[in-house]
């Protein structure tokens, strides 16, 4: 990837953010240290974020009600804090949903168009 | 928290506390305090998870604090921002104000300073005539 694909990317990745997270989180409940590395995985290492930045959408969204937060403890005596989409969450991540898809089909169809005309054009 | 990390507590707390500074530009105190206990717990977890881990191996996981401003700034609310900045404003006035008036209070002092000092050198005869009988 050249630098402008990666300047490019992190813009989209700055908007993109929260409904990932919301995505992540509406497969099954996570601790903070999984999601970036589900994240991570489910995108081949392009949405590769570092775990401090989900820290304030994930405050934002708890105070929201969006999701809630669970301390457990696992086997080995260590306390996780999971993460949990409540049902406001789920609607929440459906609109965001939609609407994403809304302008990444519309992007997409305009770079389409764009590059038939240009293949018209050189023929 | 395993005690053998290479990570030393002060670091944490240094780094976190970096990370403080920088989300109290788009942040509110109660929100700021919110993150960092968040954050504070996921370090935990980390170190726990990695207890060889260096501080520039916790630091690559978790961002330096100026990439952490790159999504913030974009995902605050534009009225938020601009409240903050008007905040900014607000104190750099007062802050501005309060500086005017220390320097007047300053001037009016060294001028009533000098005013009573030539008032007392003016009471002070130059010379007084003794008449001798």
């Amino acid at each position: 990837m050249n630098k402008n694909e990666e300047a490019m990317i992190t813009k989209l990745k700055r908007s993109t953010t929260e409904v990932l997270l919301l995505s992540l989180l509406s497969q099954k409940d996570m601790y903070g240290y999984q999601l970036t590395a589900e994240m991570k995985q489910q995108s081949n290492g392009l949405c590769n974020y570092n775990e401090t930045t989900f820290y304030p959408i994930l405050n934002r969204l708890l105070n929201q009600n969006m999701i809630s937060m669970t301390r457990m403890i696992t086997d080995q005596q260590r306390v996780r804090v999971y993460y949990h989409l409540e049902e406001s969450g789920k609607e929440y991540y459906e609109d965001l949903k939609i609407a994403c898809r809304l302008y990444m089909n519309t992007v997409d169809k305009i770079l389409s168009s764009t590059e038939d005309n240009n293949n018209e054009s050189d023929n | 928290m395993n005690q053998t990390t290479n990570i030393r507590p002060k670091d944490i707390r240094h780094y976190l506390k970096d990370i403080k500074k920088q989300l109290l530009l788009t942040h509110s105190k109660a929100e700021t305090a919110s993150i960092i206990e968040m954050l504070q717990t996921s370090i935990n977890e980390f170190i726990e998870d990695n207890p060889t881990a260096t501080m520039e191996d916790l630091t690559m996981h978790f961002s330096d604090y100026t990439s952490l401003n790159d999504i913030e700034l974009y995902n605050t609310d534009s009225k938020i921002l601009e409240e903050k900045l008007n905040h900014s404003k607000t104190i750099k006035k007062i802050a501005f104000i309060v500086l005017l008036l220390v320097v007047l209070a300053f001037i009016i002092y060294a001028i009533l300073c000098v005013k009573t000092y030539i008032d007392i050198q003016n009471s002070i005869d130059a010379y007084k005539v003794i008449e001798i009988k």
